[in-house]
């Protein structure tokens, strides 16, 4: 009985909850506009951890290490060969290319802003950056290169020592400091100011009209906000939006049958610059993953989030929204590959 | 579609609740009972708490007063369990058995996670 009675409690107050978060979602009063775009504003810090502060010297090492392609048993692939600069730290592929052109069963997903990620990979089995970074090195498909003879060729280069030295005292080459270093750099990769942060930072002119009318589609009633939430529109979640494929996704790595299919919600910061879409490169163009959208996904599986339903719009919303999604795009300083240590 | 296994979690609950009703009114007859049975809710995607301590045999009701569904599960050693997919307003009881320290997560959320101790 007890719990039954709860139960409508609790009913009521989620009833609650969904009313109070409605206003905010359409906006329409100016107050309810103000605490939309205090959503999105742009933190003014990058968080590191205790246990791995930045300091400039592991910034310095990571970044070599980072594209240093002898970290390949080929010394042919570095981390940016597959997260590039150049493809908004994408590679522009459907799915990445590895050791001995091999293609592998996902898309390299972008490096940008993870400093705030809580998890990593679209089916989130890394926690942190430190934990994800030894993963590609020794992934036979990835950088293929054992542990042991990462070391060996790390030390055999004697212009590495000091690097190591300066970032970590005393602690020498091994797999921690490379994890950490690599680490500290990924974390320094942050998208810059785009028309839509100077937008929400008072610029009412910083985006056209047709991009307004898609941000208010993208909070109201294309439903965008429900899982690209925050400044770097992810909710760091996982959901399946019914992409169609084998690929189970989080519930194969969780073996929780409810999340096949859900993959890590992307982040859209620079997104136009990484086509094709999806975890598996299947979406083309913003056009065509709006369509998906749309059409209340591409395939309709118990998993299907419930937030995932036929849209409903104009063909002319659709351009806004593929607008709105361009205005998230910064133009950033040319990344600087620091010469390969000897 | 995905009603029924929350309907089914939901259930699950209803008899772990009606279970500690009639094993308190055997020892004393006050309202609320559930000596041993501690709340943790769930809302604005986190839950009410990091982290509990409780004793073995006790268990968690985990209520979802949330807006959006979770799928709360343990991979710890010995608290292994998943409560699929639990919709808003829904809540489900967890007992922990022995002793040791359990990690629960949510599938859907992985900010979301709460260290449960539980001593001897
Ligand atoms: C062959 C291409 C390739 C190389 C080389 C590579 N990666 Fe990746 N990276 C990927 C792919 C593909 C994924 C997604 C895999 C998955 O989710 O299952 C990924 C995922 C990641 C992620 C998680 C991103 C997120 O949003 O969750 C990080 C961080 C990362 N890689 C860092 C690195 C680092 C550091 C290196 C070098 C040590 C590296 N990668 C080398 C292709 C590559
Ligand atoms: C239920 C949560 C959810 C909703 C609602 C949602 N998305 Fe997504 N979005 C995701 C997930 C998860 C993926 C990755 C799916 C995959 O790879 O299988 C994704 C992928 C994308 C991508 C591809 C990004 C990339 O790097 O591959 C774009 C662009 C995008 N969404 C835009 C939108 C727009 C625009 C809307 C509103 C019309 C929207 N999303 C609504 C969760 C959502
Ligand atoms: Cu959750």
């Amino acid at each position: 009985m007890r719990a039954s009675v709860v139960y409508s409690v609790g009913a009521l107050i989620s009833i609650t909850l969904s009313a109070y978060s409605a206003p905010l979602v359409y906006a329409s009063d100016p107050r309810d506009q103000v605490e939309l775009k205090t959503a999105y504003r742009r933190p003014s810090e990058i968080p590191h951890p205790d246990e791995n502060r930045y300091t400039p010297e592991r910034e310095k090492l990571g970044k070599t290490l980072f594209f240093d392609p002898r970290l390949s048993v080929s010394g042919f692939i570095s981390c940016g060969t597959c997260h590039n600069p150049a493809f908004a730290w994408g590679d522009g592929l459907p799915r990445a290319i590895g050791h001995g052109m091999k293609t592998l069963g996902r898309r390299t997903p972008t490096i940008l802003n993870l400093a705030w990620a809580p998890s990593l990979f679209w089916d989130g089995r890394a926690d942190t950056l430190e934990d994800q970074a030894l993963g590609p090195i020794q992934a036979p498909g990835e950088m293929n290169m054992p542990i042991g003879d990462l070391l060996a060729r790390i030390k055999s280069l004697p212009e590495y020592g000091p690097l190591f030295e300066l970032a970590y005292p005393g602690e020498g080459v091994s797999q921690k400091t490379i994890a950490k270093a690599i680490s500290v750099y990924e974390r320094t990769v942050v998208s810059g100011v785009s028309p839509f942060d100077q937008y929400i930072a008072g610029n009412e002119r910083a985006l056209t009209a047709s991009q307004k009318r898609g941000f208010a589609l993208f909070n109201g009633k294309a439903n965008c906000a429900a899982c690209h939430s925050s400044w770097r529109f992810t909710d760091d979640s996982f959901h399946d939006i019914g992409v169609p494929g084998e690929d189970l996704g989080r519930g194969a790595f969780l073996e929780i049958e409810e999340l096949n299919y859900a993959f890590k919600t992307p982040t859209l910061r620079n997104v136009d610059r990484r086509a094709p879409f999806m975890h598996d490169g299947s979406e083309a163009t913003l056009m065509s993953v709006i369509e998906l959208y749309d059409a209340g996904g591409r395939v309709r599986r118990p998993t299907l989030s419930d937030e995932i339903k036929k849209l409903g719009l104009t063909s002319s919303e659709k351009q806004d929204l593929v607008e709105f999604l361009k205005a998230l795009t910064s133009v950033d300083d040319p990344v600087m590959v620091p010469a390969a240590p000897r | 579609m995905s009603g029924r296994p929350s309907r089914q979690a939901a259930r699950r609950g209803m008899r772990e609740a009606r279970a500690c009703v009639l094993g308190m009114l055997t020892v004393t007859a006050t309202w609320p009972c559930f000596a041993g049975e501690h709340t943790v809710s769930q809302s604005e995607k986190q839950f009410s708490q990091e982290q509990i301590t409780i004793k073995a045999g006790d268990t968690i009701l985990f209520k979802n007063e949330d807006s959006v569904a979770h799928n709360l599960f343990s991979r710890s050693d010995g608290f292994k369990f998943n409560l699929k997919k639990q919709e808003p307003g829904t809540e489900n009881a967890i007992p922990f058995e022995s002793a040791g320290t359990a990690e629960v997560r949510c599938a859907i959320h992985p900010k979301m996670k709460l260290v449960v101790t539980v001593e001897p």
